[in-house]
């Protein structure tokens, strides 16, 4: 049986998008949504939360998206965790860069609620599978 | 050099002379001298005995003097007197002897006082005996007076000894010199006589081989002398005034077929024949009154043709100017004559062939100035047959002041040598006054002995039609040229089996450089171009030659001469291949596209600030209306205008999207991932994906396959992108509960993808604009429709980029079918793909 996608570790500089990202996944998917303002805050509370998957901005002042997912990767636990990133860039070398570096899918901004938990749902089904593979 | 050898034999014979009358002399001294050592050494032999002689004869007187004071008998007494006259006798002869010496005669005379002295103490010795006894004569007798005079005589005596000892001695020394000089003089004498017989054997040799010489070339200048008298090809003869030959040569006996005897001293008519004497005895006449005559015949020669001759009689005149014969040269000059006659054939010919060609001839006399111009020369100026002066002045005259130092210096150069043809191109007034552009081309054909031209032809063409087109080249170059300066570009001419390309001026000023033009290798060129974009530019090079892609097109940078890169956009196409299909030459242009490029850039960057800045709020915004549309208990009203809200940021974000990806597609800079796609799955997945949106206008998507699987090289997003739209489109514009069908079939070779609606179709006056952007049939369908107006703009760029094709086919009231056609996986070029910037994954 497939594991279930429960907690979700959200890093966002933008307080709007936070809001507006944590009240789709929570209300729309019902997953535990801890919400990070920035990469170092994201390494900070990841070891304690320990999430499913993590959904990271691109553009944040000091450490950047893929900074993060880095950093992030280092830590207990983490190293296999599924990091998708959420960005407004559209660039096709952007998002091909981002998938080469290991993250599991790219979500460009702006996407409608029902879309996003949509889109993260696909990409978990995606993730699980593989891992049963 | 004769005179010399023979003053060197000479001295050579003196000098031997002379020598050996020196050697004869000193040897002749030699005998001399020799005989008078041998009587000189008898004289010698005879002193040194007489010597001896006295020495005993004084023992002698002594002895005998002895025996007188012991005897005391008249006997000794005698005896005495006999030893004393011997002893004086023997004295005198030895004076005699010495006589040529002073030295020994000095001694000869002491010799003789000594005896003296002797002689009176004997007589002293003798009374002592006689008057006071034996005692008395002993004790003189051991007296030293008595002693000194014998010791005096030894002495005097071994002086003579010693004297003659030493002109001996001398004598035999002087005769060893003297012949050692002998044997040297005669060495000498023999090794200068050895030296000077060589030489003079040397020099006789010499005079014998020059002799040698000088005969042999004497013998050849006699056999030359006869060859050339043999072979002279005139008739020579000397006719005296009574009209008789007096001398011929070997030419006129073979001419008349006589023998010499039949010629000399007979008269000319019996000679040459009467008819022949008479048809030239006016000649004959006039040179022997003095006059130099030459003429020209024809007769009739032995072998019974006629032959043409040419005779000069140059007149003999004795030492008081009568004119006494004549010497007569003829030549034989029928082939000079035949020639002549073939060359005006020929010339006749040449001069119809010029004509046939369109050429006027000429004609030129070059001394007299004559010069005659032919029917159709006279015709390319407007002029009948008599209308134009025979002249160089009518030529000259009609020169176009412009053109005539010109035309004259060009002329003048050739006939002067420095120019080594004629041709020259100039302007002549026709009769109606107008100007032809003429091509004049001529050539000497007949010099005189000091190489002075006497005759020239040549001929006119008229170029004015090829000059007109040269200035309308020369027109349209300078607009070229001129066009390629404003418009900075290069234009370049590539030989492809040679690699050479020719660059125009535009280049090297692209490269920092002066304008000039370049003549360049193409491996040159290349190491000119920044590593990354090489493979680029030779994959677009090879398409284009091997015909894959009928145009070369692409971007590269290039170094300038100061380092900097600059982005270059070479656009071409090969002009020529051969029969095989080969590429042969290639010509395009370059253009210097660093600022767009940097436009490019900045526009990029702009954009993508742009896009991030303007989604990030909108992100805000969808998500939140998003949110709100689903939450319960609003009023219907706030409902209502917050569904309108979401359906409008929604449209704004598609506005978005749409706008990002046609300038991407636009600029370049998306290059599509290629990837084996196979369509059918596609189809499906894009029918799921976009049925959602179909629902909203009860409109139903299905799928009909006429093959199986079907494989493209192409891009699955990309693709779905075009399905998005093409479906959108198909569901908006049909009636509600309509079936929009999606249609997957192989035709001719190529995959097609049609989406098949039953709407209003399109009007014939909006086909055309279908694919451009923001174009809607109808302007409001846009706002009522939801559209972006650039969705089919973007799939025609999208499908345009995967080397495929898309169109439509729509018949108002019945309907639309857009299509696009891909070529199957295995037939897609790659190289095509790449050069329109779709890249393998």
């Amino acid at each position: 049986m497939r594991r279930a996608l429960k907690r979700i570790l959200l890093v966002e500089d933008d307080p709007d998008i936070q809001l507006i990202t944590r009240l789709s996944l929570e209300v729309g998917g019902g997953y535990d949504v801890r919400v990070c303002s920035s990469g170092a805050e994201a390494v900070q509370s990841a070891a304690a939360y320990v999430p499913d998957l993590v959904l990271l901005d691109v553009m944040m002042p000091g450490m950047d998206g893929l900074a993060a997912m880095e950093a992030l990767r280092r830590l207990p636990g983490l190293a296999l965790t599924p990091m998708v990133f959420f960005t407004a860039n559209t660039q096709d070398q952007v998002r091909q860069n981002l998938l080469r570096r290991g993250a599991l899918g790219v979500i460009v901004k702006p996407v409608e609620p029902n879309a996003l938990v949509a889109q993260i749902r696909a990409l978990w089904q995606h993730h699980t599978s593989s891992e049963q593979v | 050099m004769k005179f010399s050898f023979r003053i060197g034999i000479y001295l050579v014979l003196a000098t031997t002379i002379a020598m050996l009358i020196t050697l004869g002399g000193a040897y002749q001294l030699s005998v001399t001298e020799q005989v008078e050592q041998a009587s000189a050494e008898t004289k010698s032999q005879r002193i040194l005995g007489r010597l001896e002689e006295l020495v005993s004869a004084r023992e002698a007187v002594e002895s005998s003097t002895l025996s007188y004071i012991i005897g005391h008998s008249e006997r000794n007494l005698q005896r005495m007197s006999e030893n004393e006259n011997d002893l004086r006798a023997g004295i005198a002869q030895l004076a005699r002897l010495v006589g040529d010496d002073a030295e020994q005669q000095r001694h000869a005379a002491a010799l003789a006082l000594a005896a003296a002295a002797t002689a009176d103490l004997v007589q002293q010795i003798i009374e002592l005996r006689q008057h006071q006894g034996v005692a008395a004569a002993v004790a003189f007798v051991s007296s030293p007076a008595y002693d000194d005079n014998e010791h005096e005589f030894e002495r005097v005596v071994e002086a003579m000894r010693q004297r003659e000892h030493a002109l001996d001695a001398d004598r035999r020394k002087r005769i060893v010199v003297r012949t050692r000089q002998l044997g040297q003089l005669t060495l000498w004498s023999g090794l200068l006589t050895i030296g000077l017989a060589l030489f003079a054997a040397a020099v006789i040799n010499r005079q014998r081989e020059e002799r040698r010489l000088a005969e042999a070339h004497l013998r050849e200048r006699e056999k030359q002398y006869r060859l050339v008298t043999g072979s002279v090809p005139a008739m020579i003869c000397y006719v005296d005034g009574a009209h008789r030959m007096r001398f011929h040569n070997y030419a006129i006996e073979e001419w008349l077929g006589l023998p010499a005897d039949r010629i000399d001293d007979h008269h000319l008519a019996e000679v040459i024949g009467t008819a022949t004497y008479t048809s030239i005895l006016s000649e004959i006449e006039r040179a022997l009154q003095g006059e130099r005559v030459e003429y020209e015949r024809e007769q009739q020669g032995t072998d019974g043709r006629g032959h043409y001759l040419a005779g000069t009689f140059i007149p003999d005149f004795d030492s008081g100017g009568r004119s006494v014969g004549f010497f007569a040269m003829i030549i034989d000059i029928t082939e000079r004559k035949a020639a002549e006659k073939a060359l005006r054939a020929s010339e006749e010919r040449w001069k119809f062939a010029l004509e046939g060609a369109g050429d006027g001839v000429w004609d030129r006399n070059i001394q007299t100035g004559e010069v005659v111009y032919s029917k159709r020369y006279k015709e390319m100026l407007g002029f009948a047959e008599d209308e134009f002066e025979n002249s160089r002045e009518e030529w000259e005259s009609r020169i176009h002041p412009q053109d005539h130092a010109r035309a004259m210096a060009d002329l003048d150069a050739y006939l002067q040598g420095r120019s080594p043809t004629y041709s020259t191109e100039f302007r002549m007034r026709c009769k109606d006054g107008s100007w032809k552009w003429i091509l004049a081309r001529g050539m000497v054909v007949s010099r005189d002995a000091l190489g002075t031209p006497l005759r020239m032809i040549g001929t006119h063409a008229d170029i004015s039609a090829r000059v007109r087109q040269q200035e309308e080249i020369s027109r349209v170059n300078e607009r070229l040229d001129l066009a390629l300066q404003g418009s900075r570009l290069a234009i370049w001419d590539a030989d492809v089996s040679s690699g050479r390309v020719y660059l125009s001026e535009g280049w090297s000023e692209m490269l920092g450089d002066k304008p000039r033009e370049t003549y360049a290798e193409y491996a040159s060129l290349v190491a000119l171009v920044h590593p990354d974009d090489i493979e680029r530019g030779r994959t677009a090079i090879v398409a284009a030659l091997k015909g894959i892609s009928p145009e070369y097109h692409v971007e590269y940078r290039v170094k300038t001469r100061d380092g900097q890169w600059k982005w270059i956009l070479s656009h071409g196409r090969v002009v020529s291949r051969d029969a095989s299909g080969h590429a042969l030459r290639m010509t395009g242009t370059n253009a210097d596209i660093s600022s767009r490029k940097e436009i490019e850039r900045m526009k990029n960057e702009f954009i993508s600030v742009v896009s991030h800045e303007l989604r990030t709020p909108l992100s805000s915004i969808v998500g939140s209306l998003g949110l709100l549309v689903r939450m319960q208990g609003l009023r219907e009203d706030v409902q209502t205008l917050v569904r309108v809200a979401r359906d409008n940021s929604q449209r704004l974000v598609r506005l978005i999207n749409d706008i990002l990806d046609v300038e991407k597609l636009d600029s370049d800079t998306l290059h599509i991932q290629l990837e084996p796609v196979e369509l059918g799955a596609l189809l499906e997945t894009a029918i799921q994906a976009n049925q959602g949106y179909a629902d909203q206008y009860g409109v139903s998507l299905t799928l009909t396959r006429r093959q199986g699987p079907a494989w493209v090289e192409a891009n699955f997003d990309r693709l779905m992108q075009v399905m998005a739209n093409l479906l959108s489109n198909a569901a908006k514009f049909s009636p509600r509960g309509a079936h929009v069908e999606v249609r997957l079939e192989q035709i001719q070779g190529v995959v097609r993808v049609s989406v098949v609606d039953p709407g209003p179709g399109i009007p014939d006056e909006f086909k055309p604009r279908v694919f451009d952007r923001f174009a809607q049939a109808d302007s409001t369908t846009t706002r009522h429709r939801g559209g972006t107006g650039l969705g089919l703009a973007i799939c025609k760029m999208i499908i345009d980029k995967l080397g495929g094709k898309i169109d439509f086919e729509s018949t108002v009231g019945q309907g639309t079918t857009f299509y696009f056609e891909l070529r199957p996986h295995t037939q897609v070029s790659q190289a095509y793909l790449r050069d329109r910037g779709a890249v393998r994954t």
